[in-house]
């Protein structure tokens, strides 16, 4: 952990918010690239973000610096979004992939970065709240099952099982949904 | 192209997305600042004004409702005097 954050921590436990306003400057563009996953909304997403801060805030008493901050962080943000998913699972309304039929490209690395964000995020929003949430973490995010498992305090076993189940029914919702030929990559 | 490696595809591509930047700490700063002095404060004040209506309300019928009694304990015996009770 950085030297200047541990003492950022320190101060801000002993009532100095400027401390914490250093400490939320510092972490705030990559906390919100994690929730920008979440919702793509930026006044949601930006809600989030300060969710995010404010719960860390009232938890810091209670970490224990074993490893970095963002880290932590992360971790905070990661169950602030996927609370948020889960309350709206029964709201949420799905966004037809037929929408996306002006980005047709030939081939996919020339796709704009955002639509194929778009894209994924809406073919993602159509699975279960925690299925969903581990294939974000790996298409989005790089990461590996036992990264998910610690970020939820899930077992790796379960979080391996959750992984291969929501890629068959990503591919059966992107097959339905022709994707392929939406995009223009049929070969 | 298989679905599966299309989808690996787009992710590739989407994590380039710039995601836009927010400046939060200010708001931040008035959601933890305040919010334990009112919480104490408002809270604790909101509660005695309803506490000293609720017993102001009580306490006038009841005085009330003494005074209309002549003997108030008796009037508790009254309607067992008729009736046999063994």
């Amino acid at each position: 952990m950085q030297n200047t954050d541990w003492q950022d921590i320190l101060a801000c436990l002993n009532g100095d918010e400027d401390s914490y306003v250093k400490l939320v400057r510092r972490y705030e563009a990559e906390i919100t690239k994690l929730v920008w996953r979440f919702s793509r909304d930026p006044a949601v997403c930006e809600e989030l973000v300060q969710d995010v801060f404010v719960e860390a805030y009232f938890s810091l008493k209670s970490y224990r610096g074993r490893a970095p901050l963002l880290h932590w962080l992360r971790k905070i943000a990661v169950r602030v979004g996927y609370r948020y998913w889960k309350e709206q699972a029964k709201t949420r309304a799905c966004v037809p992939l037929q929408e996306f039929d002006a980005i047709e490209t030939e081939e996919p690395d020339t796709v704009d970065p955002a639509a194929a964000a778009q894209i994924l995020h809406a073919l993602l929003a159509r699975l279960p709240a925690a299925d969903r949430l581990v294939l974000t973490l790996m298409y989005f995010e790089q990461c590996g099952t036992k990264e998910i498992a610690a970020r939820m305090g899930w077992s790796r076993a379960m979080v391996k099982m959750r992984a291969l189940r929501a890629r068959k029914k990503l591919k059966t919702i992107a097959e339905s949904e022709n994707l392929l030929e939406k995009l223009g990559w049929i070969r | 192209m298989d679905t599966l490696d299309a989808i690996e595809k787009l992710a590739q591509q989407a994590r380039r997305e710039q995601t836009p930047t927010f400046n939060v700490a200010s708001r931040i700063l008035c959601r933890i600042g305040p919010q334990e002095e009112t919480f104490s404060f408002v809270g604790l004040e909101l509660f005695a004004s309803l506490s000293a209506v609720a017993a102001s309300v009580v306490g006038y019928f009841s005085v009330g409702v003494l005074r209309s009694l002549t003997s108030p304990l008796m009037q508790f015996f009254t309607p067992l005097q008729e009736a046999r009770l063994w």
